[in-house]
């Protein structure tokens, strides 16, 4: 599963794609890490159930594409009870996209009906569908609400040229991951200008590219500084 | 004439819409057009619904639109407007993203006026 994930994720355009199986819940995924497990667990079954109202409404969706301001949402059915979902940038060339998708939609099954057979075997990010007790994460300690302080706190100005900053390394996705970081950053400390540091270094960690990091850090040194 | 109507006769007068179905989005069917049943407005209503709540989950703004492809070539198009949800089937020859060019202003000006 993997290695069709990755090759797809090769066409300009493409931020990842996973896949969601109702039995066996995210099967494979070569998002970035900031896709949350959880998320992609419960968007998957809810863009799954869409294929099952289609299906009770008499009509027979194939697939179907969702646009959001900062991305493309492609969503392809594999069966009766997995979706195909590929995210890629707002601008990307949709038609290949869409193309290549529906042309990998058969290995994308052949290896879903493989792991239903042995799902012991199925390479994962460790997601079950439903999490063991020993699995369950600490709910993480939230000493200020992230949303209000990107939106209305004090530093809501800084962090608006942070997200700029990063965008232009990471793209649409940024908006996604300076909530992410800001969540983590505040559940580290206060929302203080003399831990700006330490938020941009969550932020760049998130960039997997050395030298967009080195391109992010040049620029937000300006800002923080 | 009330905004629903007035939305409605914009895009009948639209070419290649063949199902039209209007929603409040306290999940009420305030208009439908070509459609017997209660099931495909259900369909858009989920549509709509699902898709903004994925819209949290993802941090994302919007839905700007759904594009939905039934095997036979036929497309749905679902919009979510500030006050209504709205739902068509258009032909396999129509231009989904042309429709929806149309559409869109109508949806946000008949939900904000």
């Amino acid at each position: 599963m993997d290695t069709l994930l990755n090759e797809l994720k090769m066409v300009p355009g493409i931020l990842g794609a996973f896949v969601y199986a109702g039995n066996l819940g995210v099967t494979g995924s070569n998002l970035p890490s900031m896709f949350r497990d959880e998320a992609l667990r419960q968007i998957g079954g809810v863009l799954t159930r869409i294929f099952k109202m289609g299906d009770s409404s008499g009509l027979s969706v194939s697939g179907y594409e969702i646009k959001y301001e900062e991305s493309l949402m492609i969503v392809k059915r594999v069966d009766a009870d997995c979706s195909f979902i590929i995210i890629c940038e707002p601008t990307a060339n949709y038609p290949f996209i869409n193309m290549t998708a529906s042309m990998m939609v058969p290995e994308v099954k052949a290896a879903i009906e493989q792991q239903r057979k042995s799902p012991q075997e199925q390479v994962t990010r460790g997601i079950p569908t439903v999490a063991p007790a020993a699995q369950t994460r600490e709910p993480a300690k939230e000493l200020v609400d992230p949303t209000k302080v990107i939106k209305e706190g004090a530093l809501a100005p800084v962090l608006d040229r942070m997200k700029v900053c990063l965008a232009r390394s990471i793209g649409p996705i940024a908006n996604l991951v300076l909530q992410e970081t800001v969540s983590d950053w505040l559940s580290k400390g206060p929302p203080a200008k003399n831990r700006l540091r330490d938020l941009a270094n969550l932020m760049a960690a998130q960039i997997g590219d050395k030298s967009q990091e080195k391109k992010f850090f040049d620029e937000i040194s300006k800002i923080i500084e | 004439m009330s905004k629903v109507e007035q939305l409605v006769e914009s895009i009948s007068a639209i070419n290649g819409i063949t199902k039209l179905v209007i929603a409040s989005r306290d999940g009420t069917i305030v208009s439908k057009q070509g459609v017997k049943g209660d099931q495909f407005g259900n369909l858009i209503l989920f549509v709509g619904m699902s898709t903004e709540q994925m819209r949290t989950l993802m941090g994302f703004n919007g839905p700007n639109y759904v594009i939905m492809n039934q095997s036979g070539g036929e497309k749905l198009v679902v919009l979510n407007g500030p006050k209504f949800i709205l739902g068509i089937e258009i032909g396999s020859t129509v231009s989904p993203t042309m429709i929806i060019d149309s559409i869109k202003p109508v949806l946000n000006r008949i939900s904000t006026t």
